[in-house]
């Protein structure tokens, strides 16, 4: 395979890894104040599309779309943390995951009977005719994914850092019973994370669709790979997710110019057992000690 | 004593009723489902030990039954091996990619084991899928039902075959679950700390575990493949991995009957849906249920007002649902997941957890009492006077966790008697 080819393949795959990237990172915030994730991450993804799609389809300005499509997402996050995710927490239990799993399966049959089982374009104002740089092409969507997600990332790391409310957001991360002695509500903390990554899962829906079209099998597409991602990273280090996220979405566009498309999956999976096998928790992951 | 009774009774009871239907029935319709319900009866009580015993989320049940049909599949069609050996090499090759997977995954807990699993199933149907020169990819692979013993199978032999295979499954499992292994399993889903600290090795038990449901798995997926005599990779993916681990939680963990039952659901849930009165009936009991046992949970204040309400309104939703959509069949997925959400948030411990709660109640049967500490004399071997037999002998024990030293240069030694 020849370098300008070889280079190509890498930056769109790249860029398209940071979605990935993203969608990890929405597992990462709900994952460091309540130790628990969203299986149906995908679907949120997904149905947020599919919202935002509507809305486009109401010729309302892109602008309101993009917002109102991240509310739309926060409160799907926040429904997801009410019904799913407090009992179990409560209990101390490992029922969130099965209850995610559960809710995920239930907005993905709403989206499939409201929306259809067919794939869909995703208009955008963005052109999509490529840029000539350093000798790739890149095209305009393909660069807004990668602003998007660096942007959205940084905005949140910002928040946590500057804000009394980010303050409090990683005072319950850090130790969740100190915090709740300083007067520091877990539960509405936990509410704000899950808002925070159906914020984050909404606009993963937004950067990519155009690129990938909505349909009822994008959730399980991009979600299988943002888990490798997360799990690879590590469910503590931001900056990590981006570097694997990028490696893999490199890796993968690779594999499958050069495997056939069919198996433009595997290098991320092989990559997930492979860290299990070899570090647990994550390249970049802090190992845990556990009291008794 | 009663206890074992009325449970042994009722596996009796059931088995001969299903051996029996054929005889009775001749609609192909309804053995086909039976046999489907033998099926997926094995592969749940498989699952069961990861889920139930072990406590971790397995997603890879589906996996393995696509592994197990494709194993029997390819043997049966190139190599025309028999009945009994292509089950015999499903179960081996499901056991040796059961130890594999677990041996890197199940030092992971919670969440990423979940994650592991889910990525091998995925990484399987890939494989199934572009592994065209073995598989037929996903043309998919045609599949003779082999003779056994040289007697060819009909539909009604066939059903009893995997009916005999499913009792058989079960009184093995019960075997087991009463051994020292049951005991092992017990143990570690309560703390796998406290478990390691007694001695029981946790790491193998719980490989060995995962391997044999896995195993089982391999065993469904050989009768599977010959079930429907064709495969295809699509078959095996998430939406029925998820499926299959919902229907365990759904009917009970831990529980034989409970993966009994779990499999009934699984293998009749399309056909209920199908019938659309039916369905209303069931969904209406189902709302009157949940709203007697939230309205007295809420007055009694003993449930919290979530777990009240919750399954009211899902169950709600699943009445209003069967007047407002007109197809049923399209909605499966959702109304599977109401059904689940109201059980798994109203009754955690699954329909049969619930029904088995009531029926001792009932027939007021005492909770299974603890068994009593073995006598002192049996367990120790016997005193001889003047012998000088070392039973234990420790030099210079060392124990340290992190930096603390709970034992240095330890020597002792214990004489029998």
């Amino acid at each position: 395979m020849n370098g300008a080819i070889f280079a190509q393949l890498c930056v769109s795959g790249a860029l398209i890894g940071l979605v990935y990237a993203l969608i990890a990172y929405g597992f990462q915030l709900t994952y460091a104040t309540s130790k628990s994730l969203n299986f149906g991450q995908g679907q949120l993804v997904m149905v947020s599309a599919f919202f935002t799609l509507t809305l486009i389809d109401l010729h309302l300005p892109y602008g309101l779309v993009v917002l109102l499509g991240l509310l739309f997402g926060a409160a799907l996050g926040l429904f997801m943390e009410r019904t799913g995710v407090r009992l179990a927490l409560e209990q101390k239990s490992e029922g969130w995951i099965l209850m995610t799993i559960i809710l995920g399966l239930f907005f993905g049959s709403l989206a499939e009977n409201i929306w259809g089982r067919d794939d869909r374009p995703f208009p955008t104002p963005i052109s999509s005719n490529p840029i000539h740089v350093l000798g790739v092409d890149v095209t305009p969507v393909e660069l807004s994914v990668g602003v998007g997600v660096l942007a959205v990332m940084g905005l949140v790391e910002i928040f946590k850092r500057q804000t009394l409310l980010g303050k409090a957001f990683e005072a319950i991360s850090a130790d969740r019973d100190a915090g709740e002695l300083m007067g520091i509500s877990a539960t509405r903390t936990i509410m704000l994370s899950y808002a925070l990554s159906g914020v984050v899962a909404a606009l993963a829906g937004i950067l990519v669709s155009p690129i990938t079209t909505v349909g009822p099998t994008m959730a399980s597409a991009l979600v299988l790979k943002a888990y490798s991602v997360a799990v690879v990273a590590g469910l503590e280090s931001g900056f990590g997710v981006v570097l694997v996220g990028m490696f893999l979405g490199a890796l993968e566009s690779v594999a499958s110019f050069e495997l056939g498309s069919g198996w433009r999956e595997a290098p991320g999976l092989v990559l997930l057992i492979l860290a299990l096998a070899v570090r647990p928790t994550g390249i970049f992951g802090k190992a845990m000690i556990r009291k008794v | 004593m009663k206890r074992l009774l009325l449970i042994r009774g009722a596996e009796l009871l059931m088995f001969v009723v299903l051996l029996a239907v054929p005889l009775g029935i001749a609609n192909p319709y309804v053995l086909g489902l039976l046999t489907l319900l033998a099926i997926y009866g094995i592969l749940l009580i498989g699952l069961d030990v990861s889920v139930g015993y072990l406590g971790q989320v397995n997603l890879a049940q589906a996996a393995f039954l696509g592994l197990g049909a494709y194993t029997a599949g390819i043997l049966v069609s190139r190599y025309h091996v028999g009945f009994a050996i292509a089950c015999l090499a499903a179960f081996a090759m499901c056991l040796l990619l059961g130890a594999l997977l677990a041996l890197p995954a199940l030092r992971l807990e919670g969440p990423r084991f979940a994650l592991a699993t889910l990525s091998f199933t995925a990484l399987c149907t890939t494989s199934l899928n572009e592994m065209e020169w073995l598989t037929n990819g996903a043309q998919g692979l045609n599949v003779m039902r082999p003779p056994f013993f040289g007697q060819a199978l009909g539909a009604r032999g066939f059903y009893w075959m995997c009916m005999v295979f499913l009792a058989a499954v079960w009184l093995g499992m019960r075997n087991v679950l009463d051994s020292q292994w049951g005991r092992a399993f017990e143990a570690l889903r309560d703390s796998p700390i406290a478990t390691d600290a007694m001695g029981v090795g946790t790491f193998r038990y719980k490989v060995a575990g995962f391997a044999f449901g896995s195993a089982l798995g391999g065993l469904a997926g050989a009768l599977y493949a010959f079930n429907f005599q064709y495969l295809e990779p699509g078959t095996y993916v998430y939406a029925l991995t998820v499926f299959l681990l919902l229907g365990v939680v759904l009917g009970g963990r831990k529980s034989l009957w409970g993966a009994f039952v779990g499999a009934a659901l699984v293998a009749l849930l399309p056909n209920l849906l199908s019938n659309k009165g039916l369905f209303t009936t069931l969904s209406a009991l189902g709302f009157l249920l949940a709203a007697f046992a939230g309205v007295r949970g809420l007055m009694s204040k003993r449930t919290k007002p979530f777990q009240a309400i919750a399954p009211i309104v899902s169950t709600g939703m699943l009445v209003a649902g069967g007047f407002l959509v007109s197809n049923t069949e399209d909605w499966r997925t959702a109304i599977f997941a109401l059904m689940l959400f109201s059980v798994v948030v109203g009754l955690p411990q699954g329909l049969m957890g619930f029904a088995a709660a009531a029926l001792s109640k009932l027939f007021r049967i005492p909770p299974q009492p603890l068994p009593e500490p073995s006598p002192l004399e049996s367990v120790l071997p016997a005193r001889r006077e003047g012998s000088n037999t070392v039973l234990l002998e420790l030099r210079d024990l060392k124990r340290h966790f992190g930096g603390v030293k709970a034992v240095d240069g330890l020597s002792m030694k214990v004489l029998a008697g």
